[in-house]
């Protein structure tokens, strides 16, 4: 837990653990807590209650006030905004912490350039970091906080400076260097697709609480509330009060067992609705009638938010033309989750099996 | 040429022109003989040039000059290092305690200094009967002095200029496992590098410029340039010539340094403003 003077608490009886050599993806939206996290493990904060365990060792406890400084905790990390000393060439950079450790410095070299050709940056170690481009410089700063070999490696939002196309190879990069050096990860992120591209399981963190930790499909699939599966999944779901009579949710006709009369909120991913202007068979749980109400083509697909009835969804249609404001389309809903109108956790999801 | 252009080329025109009127009139009565000197308006041209108050007060300064040489650069160095440690000590600290150092800092600054001239010289005459060395009327006891008096200003400069430093630098060569001072020497001083130069100018120049200090801690005019320049104030009249030729000498010597190192000067103010040298 930590809290900032005078009362901001930004992380709130946070209780998790990493396996070793297991690749981690914190995500959040911004504010959630999640760099604040990050430092904790990384030392640069101190938590106010709680304890960090290292390999079995204590190394930040709140209540004792105790914290390891980061230099005595063997982490490597690689800042938002790669933090490169500017005023070092690259090899220096990378070279920085084994300096630090008094290495000898023809191992100091041997290090730095295996390190480099790992990771295809070998030719630029004479250039100073404002000659680097950002997907150069981040695989700098990946270096430098790899060469010690640490025990974990803590990485803060690390594709967000990149542009879009140099994004999906560093994702693709980071994963193979994580794998391949087995070694233990935190990735901190906002962006959803950095998560699933990279994260062996992911922690969703809002308002410094943890909402749900597991691998990326259960996440997807079995989100234990709203807010975690509003934040995953793109295009995002879209929530829809309805009311329950007699076991039976209005306008979708589904029956669900052991409901409270009242209202409960149905969500639906645009990717699991498609919209057909024939009827379709068999393979959905729902199906409705309703008119457009925009189209969004994107080429390859398009998707049309749908209104029927009291429900308002957005759908999946795989016409090759843009289907106009109007037309009559069914939607085949192929799964509902079904939240909580209250606190918004998920009750159940109806799939067809 | 756009309007605005020209009248903004106009007004700093203008502006120049007042700041060099000084330089000009003392160059002018440096150049003149005594007769002339007192006979005529400040800002008349010499009737004849005359370079013999100029050569004679040239070899006069000579001592003074570089007296004040040795007490000055040593000065701007200890004041703007011991000035950069403060200033990472408060940025690296940046709670109460360092916020309440900064303030005192500051105030420290305001502190007129014909208020401190007693207290000075019983400090130095104290530390002078601790330790048993003589301060009093030596260059090392005015260099001393000095960098006791503008510490405090070069502390307040170097806060300023360090808060342009990312904190993403510091924390990350904490977790690369650097110790503070490692960090300070390695990254945190080649960054500073136009806050340190404009820094260390500055206090240079104020301490080429500072009569009182001086003036309390030596006897006699050698020690240090501005004393010299006073010494041409005689009780039975002033010698104007030879008075205006040493305060232009006196003032050559920042100006070759400014003109030096002008650009990091610049530079390191520009940084302020921009928030930024990256």
């Amino acid at each position: 837990m930590k809290v900032f003077p005078p009362s901001v608490v930004a992380l709130d009886n946070v209780t998790f653990s990493v396996r070793s050599g297991e690749f981690l993806v914190v995500l959040g939206p911004s504010g959630s807590g999640k760099t604040t996290l990050l430092r904790i493990i990384a030392g640069l904060e101190k938590p106010s209650r709680g304890r960090v365990v290292m390999d079995g060792v204590v190394v930040a406890d709140g209540e004792r006030g105790f914290s390891i400084p980061p230099q005595r905790r063997d982490v490597g990390m690689v800042f938002q905004t790669w933090a490169l000393y500017p005023n070092m060439r690259v090899f220096d950079n990378i070279a920085f912490p084994l300096e630090i450790k008094g290495v000898p410095r023809e191992e100091i070299r041997r290090r730095v350039v295996e390190v480099a050709r790992y990771l295809e940056i070998d030719d630029l170690l004479d250039r100073y970091p404002r000659q680097l481009s950002g997907g150069q410089q981040q695989r700098v700063a990946l270096a430098r906080a790899l060469i010690k070999n640490p025990k974990v490696l803590l990485l803060d939002e690390p594709f967000s400076n990149l542009d879009a196309r140099v994004r999906v190879t560093a994702r693709e990069f980071v994963k193979k260097v994580q794998r391949d050096l087995g070694i233990t990860t935190i990735l901190v992120t906002h962006d959803q697709a950095d998560a699933f591209a990279v994260g062996d399981r992911i922690l969703v963190i809002d308002k410094g609480r943890i909402q749900q930790i597991g691998d990326p499909s259960t996440l997807y699939n079995e989100p234990v509330n709203m807010f975690v599966a509003s934040f995953i999944g793109d295009p995002p779901m879209v929530f829809n009060e309805l009311r329950v009579e007699n076991n039976v949710v209005e306008t979708l006709n589904i029956r669900l067992e052991d409901l409270r009369e009242g209202t409960v909120v149905v969500g639906i991913r645009p990717d699991e609705a498609i919209a057909t202007l024939t009827p379709p068979g068999e393979g959905h749980v729902a199906l409705v009638k309703g008119v457009v109400e925009i189209s969004e083509y994107l080429g390859a697909r398009q998707y049309v938010v749908v209104k029927a009835g009291k429900l308002s969804l957005r759908a999946l249609a795989l016409t090759e033309k843009q289907l106009s404001k109007g037309t009559e389309v069914y939607v085949a809903i192929k799964k509902v989750h079904v939240f909580n109108a209250d606190d918004g956790r998920r009750l159940t999801s109806i799939t067809k099996t | 040429m756009e309007s605005k252009e020209f009248i903004s080329i106009i007004v700093l025109s203008l502006l120049a022109l007042l700041w060099i009127f000084p330089l000009y009139t003392v160059l002018m009565g440096s150049l003149k003989s005594l007769d002339d000197v007192i006979g005529s308006p400040s800002f008349t041209p010499p009737r004849e040039v005359d370079l013999t108050t100029i050569l004679k007060v040239l070899s006069d300064m000579r001592e003074p000059l570089i007296n004040t040489l040795i007490v000055t650069i040593p000065v701007a160095l200890i004041a703007t290092f011991v000035g950069s440690l403060t200033a990472y000590a408060v940025y690296r600290r940046f709670d109460r305690v360092s916020d309440t150092t900064i303030v005192f800092i500051a105030i420290s600054t305001y502190i007129p200094y014909q208020v401190l001239l007693i207290p000075f010289i019983n400090i130095i005459k104290g530390v002078e009967g601790y330790l048993g060395l003589t301060l009093f009327d030596t260059l090392p006891g005015l260099a001393l002095g000095l960098a006791t008096y503008y510490t405090p200003m070069a502390s307040l400069l170097m806060t300023i200029f360090i808060t342009v430093i990312p904190r993403d630098y510091i924390e990350s060569a904490l977790v690369d496992g650097a110790g503070e001072f490692r960090i300070f020497r390695r990254v945190v001083l080649p960054l500073l590098g136009p806050g340190l130069v404009s820094t260390f100018i500055f206090i240079l120049i104020m301490s080429w410029n500072n009569f009182f200090i001086p003036l309390i801690l030596t006897r006699g005019y050698d020690k240090h340039v501005a004393l010299k320049i006073f010494s041409y104030v005689g009780q039975s009249g002033t010698l104007y010539n030879e008075m205006f030729a040493a305060a232009l000498i006196g003032s050559i010597p920042p100006l070759i340094l400014f003109i030096l190192l002008g650009r990091y000067f610049i530079r390191g103010l520009l940084a302020l403003g921009t928030g930024g040298v990256r």
